[in-house]
């Protein structure tokens, strides 16, 4: 592996990363909770298009498609049923809740689906570009993930920044009762809130489903949410550009560390880049820090 | 005409304390109605009631046809009734501009009106035009008030609540935002109701004013004849 080659991987699983970091941050900003059920909701999101793909043969869209439906539906109902009872409680609560939700859905995919490591097929092949001497291994795949995530998080800027919607769930997020005097449907929207970090969660599951080395397994992502929130709170947990700038960090630094030292030290590496953030710049890199007046 | 907001036997408490002790009242239509009294007199539950954030545990209000006691928060600004909350309330995180905007977005029509509403609100306050893509936090007490009163008015609506839009000001922005309310009223028939612990600023601009203590109403009638009550003044209004 070439250092070029260790880049263009590392974006790739990087932008997969920002992916679910958005996911963590559209949550955070809209109901200040970190939700750590996305592992497992994204997991069963994963499995939902590995079912529909792999077990009945239908098409990588149709199963990424309906993964999105199903994220969508499962984050609103979360919020809904799960979540909203918490909500006004001790913030200690909805995070217990959400520990919860992921073991059982972890249980019950692996009832399920079982729990076995499962491939996802790729959905594009391996490119070879000769540059000079080099051959620069390019897989279409990474393309695909980085324009996908691209996109998504440019939809959802223009969602938050351009649409009245999007304003209402901005106002929602920072000062509920004042948003709500205003006529704004917070509780509606904190709903959509959740089912849209569900579905993007549900775009970056069935990417990183298609890279190879990959696998749909019960467990297999809780390593990507630990992953994912690394890169929201290097992005300072509250910003969309932030989350994705922090994940594309992430994926590159923990691919050149694969190639030159060894991928033994990854898992140890993140959680020592979270804990040097939290303790040296608690608010992230990218949030300009804000006092509230009262 | 929109008949006037009414307030019969309202009772709200907070656990054992009742804020509002059977409040009986009448807001005339097109005027200004100062309600003063001293702290926990209970004037911000009052408003608080009116617009759902708490529920009264008895009694009616009505505006307009509409049945406010359980009607859902969310729901009242539709109704023509804005509310200034205390504090500002406006979303410092948002600029100035989105903070009018979410003003009008509940309208049906908000695709004519916002722009227009803009217009106005910023020809009435010339600062916010000038700050208009700016944070709302860069602004000063003065401009966060002409701000909060300007995103109330672009919900075009026909009865405007206000607490203590004086708290925390110099008189010479008070003065102004008190000439604001009035010229509203005038002009634009609309009604207002001021909460206010300010009682002489207050009952400058007012027409008629409600004096609670206590959580009851002490003194209704007009501005002037309670401005020039010396026993209720000094009793109740501290001036």
């Amino acid at each position: 592996m070439n250092f070029l080659n260790d880049v263009i991987y590392g974006a790739a699983n990087g932008f997969i990363y920002a992916a679910v970091a958005l996911a963590l941050v559209l949550i955070w900003r809209s109901t200040r909770i970190v939700n750590f059920a996305q592992g497992g909701m994204v997991m069963v999101t994963t499995f939902v298009a590995w079912d529909l793909v792999v077990e009945h043969n239908q098409s990588y869209w149709v199963g990424l498609v309906v993964a999105m439906l199903a994220g969508l539906v499962l984050g609103g109902a979360v919020e809904r049923i799960l979540i909203r009872p918490v909500e006004n409680g001790p913030p200690l609560n909805p995070v217990i809740v959400a520990l919860g939700l992921l073991l059982v859905l972890e249980g019950g995919a692996g009832m399920i689906w079982g729990n076995n490591n499962n491939t996802f097929p790729a959905q594009f092949s391996l490119v070879y570009y000769h540059a000079g001497h080099q051959v620069i291994l390019f897989n279409s795949d990474l393309l695909f993930v980085v324009i996908s995530v691209v996109v998504i998080a440019l939809l959802l800027y223009l969602l938050f920044q351009r649409t009245p919607i999007g304003l209402r769930m901005r106002a929602a997020a920072f000062n509920p009762e004042v948003a709500r005097l205003l006529g704004v449907p917070v509780s509606r929207l904190l709903t959509l809130g959740w089912a849209l970090a569900a579905v993007v969660g549900a775009v970056a599951g069935v990417l990183i489903a298609g890279i190879p080395g990959n696998y749909v397994s019960p467990n297999g992502f809780d390593g990507l949410l630990i992953l994912g929130f690394t890169a929201a709170v290097i992005g300072g947990l509250d910003s969309p550009i932030g989350a994705v700038v922090g994940g594309l960090l992430l994926g590159i630094v923990l691919q050149v560390l694969d190639g030159y030292v060894s991928n033994d030290i990854d898992s140890m590496f993140v959680l020592l880049l979270l804990l040097a953030v939290l303790m040296v710049r608690p608010n992230g890199l990218f949030t300009r820090h804000q006092e509230r007046r009262v | 005409m929109s008949s006037p907001l009414t307030l019969d036997g309202v009772v709200t408490a907070y656990g054992a304390v009742r804020a509002l002790d059977g409040v009986s009242l009448s807001v005339p239509v097109g005027q200004i109605t100062a309600v003063l009294g001293a702290n926990g007199a209970g004037k911000t539950t009052l408003l608080r009631t009116v617009n759902g954030l708490v529920r009264p545990s008895a009694g009616t209000i009505t505006y307009d046809g509409h049945n406010l006691v359980g009607a859902p928060v969310d729901r009242v600004v539709t109704y023509g009734i804005a509310h200034v909350p205390e504090g500002r309330g406006v979303i410092t995180e948002l600029t100035v501009e989105e903070n009018l905007r979410l003003g009008g977005l509940w309208r049906p029509d908000r695709r004519m009106s916002t722009a227009a509403g803009l217009d106005e609100v910023y020809a009435m306050f010339p600062p916010l035009a000038e700050r208009r893509g700016k944070s709302a936090d860069t602004l000063s007490g003065g401009e966060r008030q002409m701000l909060a009163i300007g995103r109330a008015l672009m919900s075009r609506p026909t009865l405007m609540l206000l607490d203590e839009p004086s708290l925390g000001l110099a008189p010479r922005v008070t003065a102004q935002i008190m000439a604001t309310l009035k010229r509203l009223s005038q002009q634009q028939g609309l009604t207002v109701v001021l909460v206010e612990q300010n009682a002489r600023s207050a009952l400058s601009v007012a027409d008629t004013a409600v004096v609670l203590n206590l959580g009851k109403v002490v003194a209704q009638g007009d501005a002037g004849e309670l401005a020039a009550d010396e026993k209720l003044r000094h009793a109740y209004l501290g001036f």
